[in-house]
Formats: structure tokens, C-alpha cells, sequence
């Protein structure tokens, strides 16, 4: 598992039992926690030649225009979801097994997030790198998703 | 942090912060969802109707405000940033286009060729990230654009 610390994550597991979470969420479980990845398990991004594009195609309000590069990590599909000031892109992949994983895209390095058996993805990074995402335990389908943070170290 | 959580009754909003949860609901919506917020706490995110249409809102001062994307059937706000430009999606049943929302004024675009694009999230440098679906039967991969100065 490319997670630094199963111990601290177990003990945050712990915490998916808080009753106060539980009753505020009406049985759902939820867990939000502060833990250190170490980020082990990484390829390089495939990225194509950028392409420059004039929004004067489609129904456009003021005058812009962009650079876009496809973003395109693992086998399947792809969904950046955030990025930070300092051009770090968080999102979730699934590969050919139709199995999803989070990803940390930083200075052109993929870094896959997978919290230990389960489908995870992020959702948010901020300047201080700290992640946003949820997984959902694929030891039981009848789990709700939880959400998790943690820090990009 | 922001998000949302499911009820049988529907999709409510929650903000997490100092260690508190507060619960987001758009009001008159059948559901909320809170999917961006800065710096500054302004919140966006997608509330739907009955009829499961949804609409962009963005969250400030403790205020809900509708951000009715000009020619849009459906749609929502994805991404904030400290500036205040919002990304989100804009679609009808053919066409999908990623907005934002900057200086009071929206911006459709579309990543090169593709049939759906939906814009997740800004950074303070304009840099937008967000997904397309390529022609024809593709899976939807993920784009960067960049403002050219």
C-alpha cells in the first residue's frame, strides 16, 4: 500500500465510530483525519503537446484564450478535480480493471493515493498540500464512501 | 473543506470547518451539493430542482446567489479561487461546455473537439483543470488549460 503509516491510519479508522459524526450524518459514517502520505508508488504523466484553442467557436462571453494539454493518467479514464497555486493537479483515475485510485500530479510525476482496499478518490489540494477526497472500502459494498485529508509530503 | 452527503430525501451540502460541520441547503432545492470553496470562504456548488435540473450557486457571506449560466438547461459550479472566478459545466442534451465566471462575465469553452467538457477546478494563476469526453465512444480524460497572457 503506498501509505506511509498503516498503524496511524488505524488509528483513524478508530474514529469512524465517533457517535457524534454518526448522529450528525444519520447513520452514515464519516471520518476526517490529518495523516502524512508518503507517496511510494508513481509513474510518469502522459501528457500530449499543447494545443492552443481560441473560445471564438463556441457561444463565448469576453475575449480569452487557453492553452489546453490533455491530462491523461492510467489506462481508462481520467478526472483532475482540483489544482493548486502551485500547479499541483489532484484527481482520481481508473485503470483497465475498472479499479479507481487517486492521484497527485506534481511537477510532471503521477503519484497514485490508494487508502488500503478501497476505491479513493481526491477531490481537493490546497497551498499547503493538504488533500481532500473520500474512499469508499471495497470490502463491502454496502459501506458508505467516507471522506478523508490528508498531506502530500 | 466542503461536500456533500446523501439522504433519501436528497443531496444535502456540508462545510467542515474548525472541526464543525454546517450543512448547506440551498433554499426552495430538492438537493445541494458544495463542491468548491476559497480562501476567503465563498463556497460554490449545484442545487437541483424537483425536476432534477441544476443550477450553479455560489455561497458568500453567508448568502445563497444563483448564477444563471446564460443558454444553459443544466447547470453548475464546480471550483472557486481567491479572486472569486468560478469553473463549472454548462449543458444540453447534445452539448456539454465548461464556463467560467470572471469579472462578471461567463466563458463557454470546449476542450478541442470534444463533445462534453466540464470544468472542475481554478487556481489564483487562471489555470483551470477539468474533464472532456473525446468523440465517438471514449472515456472522458482530464485537461489543463492555461491562459495564454
Amino acid at each position: 500500500m503506498p501509505l506511509a503509516s498503516p498503524e496511524m491510519f488505524g488509528q483513524n479508522l478508530g474514529r469512524m465510530a465517533s457517535k457524534s459524526y454518526k448522529t450528525i450524518f444519520g447513520g452514515a459514517v464519516l471520518v476526517v483525519f490529518s495523516a502524512s502520505f508518503v507517496l511510494a508508488q508513481g509513474s510518469a504523466a502522459t501528457a500530449g503537446a499543447p494545443i492552443a484553442f481560441s473560445c471564438g467557436s463556441v457561444a463565448a462571453i469576453g475575449a480569452s484564450e487557453f492553452t489546453f494539454v490533455p491530462i491523461v493518467v492510467g489506462a481508462d479514464a481520467t478526472e483532475p478535480r482540483g489544482i493548486n497555486n502551485a500547479g499541483v493537479i489532484v484527481g482520481s483515475y481508473t485503470n483497465a480493471f475498472d479499479s479507481n485510485y487517486g492521484f497527485v500530479l506534481r511537477n510532471g510525476v503521477v503519484t497514485t493515493i490508494e487508502l488500503p482496499n478501497s476505491i479513493t478518490q481526491i477531490a481537493g489540494i490546497n497551498s499547503s498540500l493538504e488533500l481532500a477526497g473520500d474512499y469508499l472500502p471495497s470490502n463491502g459494498r454496502d459501506n458508505p464512501k467516507a471522506l478523508f485529508s490528508g498531506t502530500d509530503t | 473543506m466542503v461536500g456533500s452527503y446523501y439522504l433519501e430525501s436528497g443531496y444535502q451540502g456540508f462545510l467542515y470547518q474548525g472541526g464543525i460541520f454546517t450543512t448547506l441547503s440551498f433554499p426552495g432545492a430538492a438537493g445541494t451539493l458544495a463542491e468548491g470553496i476559497n480562501n476567503q470562504g465563498q463556497i460554490v456548488g449545484v442545487w437541483y430542482d424537483s425536476n432534477l435540473t441544476d443550477y450553479p450557486f455560489l455561497y458568500s457571506d453567508g448568502q445563497f446567489q444563483q448564477l444563471p449560466v446564460p443558454g444553459c438547461e443544466n447547470s453548475g459550479a464546480f471550483g472557486i479561487n481567491n479572486h472569486g472566478d468560478i469553473v463549472g459545466f454548462c449543458s444540453d442534451p447534445e452539448l456539454g461546455l465548461g464556463f467560467l465566471y470572471q469579472n462578471g462575465a461567463f466563458l463557454l469553452f470546449s476542450f478541442p473537439g470534444a463533445t462534453n467538457t466540464l470544468a472542475f477546478g481554478i487556481n489564483d494563476s487562471g489555470q483551470i483543470v477539468g474533464q472532456y469526453y473525446p468523440p465517438g465512444v471514449g472515456e472522458p480524460q482530464g485537461f489543463l488549460a492555461t491562459p495564454v497572457p
